[in-house]
C-alpha cells in the first residue's frame, strides 16, 4: 500500500492483506539499501495470520520517495509517523542492521507507539570500516560485492538457498544495485555515527528480541554483546551457521524466532 | 513498469491477489513461475536429470560449433541442388532475419532450419523414407541429424491452402543436423532427393 507521511509518498507491503487496525500491527525495517523485498516470507506470515503487517521502504529506497533519511534517529522519529499514516496507534518493529538500530531508537524515543522491538543482525556501535564507505562514497560497485560478500556466511555463497535455484548472493547485490547512488553511503554513514545504542537500549521497556547469526561477520555476535546486556530481559535467539543476510539465509528460523516472540 | 507486464505488476486472483513485482524486487518472474507453474504443473527436475543437464551443458560450447560447421556444409550442398527451390537459414543474406542474426548470433545460427524442395506432398514422403543417417522424429537439437515433412505429418490434416498460409508448403523439409560427418550427411540427402525426384 502507499502511505502519505508528510507529503511523501511511503511505499508498504502488506502481504497483499489490508491492514486492520484492530489487529496487532508489526512493522518491518530493512537494513541498509535494500527495501521490504527482504522480508518476503516472514510479513506475509504475519499478515496471513492474524497481524496488520506493514513493511516500509525507507524513504529513498524501493518503491518509496526520497530523500533518504540520514541518521537513525531521524528514522526512529519517522516510524511513528509511519504508523499514523497508517491509523495505527501501537505496532511492534521488527528491524534488521540498520533498520535494528532504528527500531531499537524509536523503542526509546517513542516507547508509547512501540509494544515490542526485535533486533536482527543488530551490533551496538555498528562500525563501518573506512574502505567500504569509501567504496560507497565513490559508489563502486565494490561496495555492493563488500557487503554481501560479508553479509552472506561461507556455506551460502555459492549454493544453499532454500529456493531451488535461486542464488542468495547475486539476489541481494542486485537489490543492491537497484538503489539510487549515494543511498549505501548516507545508510552507511547513519550506522557508523550513530553512538546512542547502548543509552536506548537501557532506555527500552517493552519487550525485547535479538536475533543474532553466529557466523556474521557484518554484525559480529560480539558487537551485541553489550546491548543484550542493556536490554533488560532481552530474549535472544543465536542461528547456528547463520550470516548477517539471516532472512534470506534461514528464513523459517528467523520466522521462528519471530513468531515466538510477536 | 506498471502496464507493461501486468503478469508481474497487477494483482493474480490464482495466488491470494499477489502482486510478484511487490513480493520480490529482483525475481518477480521466477517467483510467479515457481508459485503458479511448479504449482499447476508439478514439474521438479528429479536429481539425475539435473545432473545429466549439468554435464550436456559442460560440452555444448564444443557441440555447437560442430553443429553449426555441419549445418553450414548441409545448406551449401542444399542451396545448388536442383530439387531445392528454398534453404531459410539466418546466416544466408537473403534471409529476411539475416542482418539481425548478423549482430545476435554471430558465432551462428544453430542447426535446426527449413528446406523447401520442389517436390509434391508424396514426393516429400519419398525423401523422408529414403533417407538412412537422419532420424525420423518430431524434435530438434539431438546430437543425431533429424528429419520431418509437416505435410505428412504434424500437418498432414491441412489442405495445401492452409499449409501454404502457415508458410509451409507439400514439399517443406525441417532438417536438424547432428555431429556426424558432414559427408556422409551430404550423401545421405543426395540419395533421398534423388529418390523424391523419381517418386
Amino acid at each position: 500500500m502507499r502511505l502519505d507521511v508528510g507529503g511523501s509518498e511511503v511505499y508498504a507491503y502488506t502481504g497483499t492483506r489490508p491492514v486492520d487496525p484492530a489487529k496487532p500491527a508489526v512493522v518491518f525495517v530493512h537494513g541498509a539499501a535494500n527495501d521490504h523485498s527482504v522480508w518476503l516470507l516472514q510479513s506475509r506470515y504475519f499478515a496471513h495470520h492474524g497481524k496488520g503487517v506493514l513493511a516500509v521502504d525507507l524513504p529513498g529506497h524501493g518503491r518509496s520517495v526520497g530523500p533518504v533519511l540520514g541518521s537513525v534517529d531521524a528514522i526512529a522519529d519517522w516510524l511513528p509517523r509511519v504508523l499514523d499514516a497508517a491509523g495505527l496507534a501501537q505496532a511492534a518493529l521488527v528491524g534488521h542492521s540498520l533498520g535494528a538500530l532504528a527500531v531499537l531508537a524509536c523503542a526509546a524515543r517513542h516507547p508509547a507507539r512501540v509494544a515490542k522491538v526485535a533486533l536482527l543482525g543488530p551490533a551496538v556501535p555498528m562500525e563501518v570500516s573506512e574502505a567500504l564507505l569509501d567504496a560507497a562514497k565513490a559508489n563502486d560497485h565494490v561496495a555492493y560485492e563488500l557487503i554481501n560478500g560479508w553479509s552472506t556466511s561461507a556455506g551460502k555463497q555459492l549454493g544453499g538457498n532454500t529456493v531451488p535455484g535461486m542464488w542468495l548472493l547475486g539476489s541481494a547485490i542486485r537489490l543492491m544495485e537497484r538503489t539510487a547512488p549515494g543511498v549505501l553511503h548516507t545508510d552507511l554513514v547513519a550506522c557508523n555515527a550513530w553512538t546512542g545504542g547502548l543509552e536506548a537500549a537501557a532506555a527500552v521497556r517493552c519487550p525485547s528480541l535479538v536475533v543474532i547469526g553466529a557466523r556474521d561477520i557484518m554484525a559480529p555476535p560480539r558487537a551485541a554483546k553489550g546491548l543484550v546486556e542493556a536490554l533488560a530481559g532481552a530474549r535472544v535467539v543465536t542461528l547456528p551457521d547463520t550470516g548477517h543476510a539471516m532472512m534470506a539465509e534461514q528464513p523459517d528460523a528467523v520466522l521462528d524466532a519471530l513468531r515466538g516472540f510477536l | 513498469m506498471r502496464g507493461k507486464f501486468p503478469t508481474l505488476t497487477e494483482p493474480y486472483a490464482g495466488f491470494h491477489d499477489m502482486t510478484f513485482s511487490e513480493e520480490s524486487t529482483t525475481a518477480a518472474f521466477l517467483l510467479r513461475a515457481r508459485r503458479e507453474g511448479l504449482r499447476d504443473f508439478g514439474a521438479c527436475m528429479a536429481p539425475m536429470t539435473a545432473w545429466q543437464v549439468l554435464q550436456g551443458i559442460e560440452t555444448l560450447p564444443v557441440r555447437m560449433e560442430k553443429h553449426v560447421a555441419n549445418a553450414r556444409r548441409v545448406v551449401a550442398f542444399l542451396r545448388e541442388h536442383p530439387m531445392v527451390a528454398s534453404v531459410s537459414y539466418p546466416e544466408l543474406p537473403d534471409h529476411p532475419d539475416h542482418a539481425l542474426a548478423q549482430r545476435l548470433l554471430p558465432r551462428g545460427c544453430g542447426a535446426v532450419f527449413p528446406v523447401n524442395l520442389r517436390a509434391t506432398r508424396e514426393q516429400g514422403r519419398r525423401f523422408i523414407e529414403t533417407l538412412k543417417l537422419f532420424s525420423h522424429l518430431a524434435n530438434v537439437g539431438d546430437a543425431k541429424s533429424l528429419v520431418i515433412h509437416p505435410a505428412s505429418t504434424t500437418h498432414f490434416r491441412m489442405s495445401s491452402q492452409d499449409l501454404e498460409r502457415a508458410g509451409i508448403t507439400e514439399g517443406t523439409i525441417r532438417l536438424s543436423i547432428g555431429l556426424e560427418d558432414p559427408e556422409d550427411l551430404i550423401e545421405d540427402l543426395s540419395r533421398a532427393l534423388h529418390a523424391a525426384g523419381k517418386a
